[in-house]
């Protein structure tokens, strides 16, 4: 077997193994929603009192529905995977016991003691590694959003923003591009390894 | 092998991902599938998604361990390799 189809075979196991993962563009609707959010905590949020959080949960369950729907169109058009019970557990426990909490620990961490360093930046940057790494590796673009995530820290010193809160307006809106971004490059991944159907054509082989 | 190895990192799937996955016709997909079906490595499974029907497949005890072998054997020849060295 050559060593480039060895490598497809690969990336086949993994795209199966974390089908829902690579269905990037259910990451946009997300991805618009925190830029929503990032929007709300800046100074240029023109709404205020009740109608402010109504606007902002209705982005937020808009995001969802939106992502339900392009679930149902993946699919419709490139098919359904059931996974395999349990082979994720670890993954699972170790997302929500030591990830999740790490990424709000870090906030509580800016907002209140104020560092420096922006540490909400590199712990969500070491959080999209930890992500990328567990569902399948293959799309290098999450390495780079981790770089960039990890860089935003800097950005106090260098007199960016203020250490503590003002930071994370401008890093969800990074966040938020990183999700739509993301997305659709995990999209594109995945229409490259599920090639549209050819009626009556065989375009490959087995 | 891709439906093998597909079948291999879930549970189930469904006609259409193995279709797009290997990129067949549906009557060239479903003779591989009868092939691996009869070689009894893969099961095949009908049921009904509201009025639609769907064709799922998965791989049989056999399949899985015959692929579980295939990829041991593999990941022994890239480590063999790996350690070959050129006589001068």
């Amino acid at each position: 077997m050559q060593a480039g189809s060895t490598a497809r075979l690969e990336r086949i196991r993994s795209m199966t193994d974390n089908y829902f993962f690579w269905q990037g563009l259910r990451l946009v609707p997300m991805g618009a929603a925190l830029m929503v959010v990032a929007w709300r905590w800046s100074a240029w949020w023109p709404l205020t009192g009740p109608t402010s959080d109504v606007v902002t949960y209705a982005a937020l369950a808009l995001a969802v529905w939106g992502s339900v729907v392009v679930g149902r169109y993946y699919r419709r058009s490139f098919g359904d995977v059931r996974a395999m019970p349990g082979a994720h557990a670890r993954r699972n426990a170790l997302k929500w016991l030591i990830v999740y909490p790490l990424l709000v620990a870090s906030m509580v961490v800016d907002g209140l003691l104020k560092p420096p360093l922006f540490v909400t930046g590199p712990v969500w940057g070491a959080g999209t590694l930890a992500y990328w790494w567990s569902t399948g590796r293959g799309r290098p673009h999450y390495v780079v959003a981790s770089g960039i995530l990890g860089a935003f820290g800097l950005l106090p010193l260098f007199g960016v923003f203020a250490p503590g809160t003002a930071g994370l307006a401008p890093f969800f809106a990074v966040l938020g591009a990183i999700y739509m971004v993301g997305g659709v490059l995990d999209h594109l991944e995945l229409r490259r390894l599920l090639r549209p159907v050819v009626p009556g054509g065989d375009t490959s082989t087995v | 092998m891709s439906i093998l190895t597909a079948l291999s990192a879930c549970r189930s799937a469904d006609f259409l991902y193995l279709q797009r996955l290997t990129g067949l016709s549906k009557g060239n997909l479903s003779s591989h599938l009868a092939k691996l079906e009869e070689g009894g490595l893969v099961r095949v499974e009908k049921e009904f998604v509201g009025k639609i029907p769907v064709t799922r497949l998965a791989l049989t005890r056999l399949g899985r361990a015959g692929i579980e072998r295939h990829w041991q054997r593999l990941e022994a020849l890239r480590r063999d390799a790996l350690g070959w060295h050129p006589e001068v």
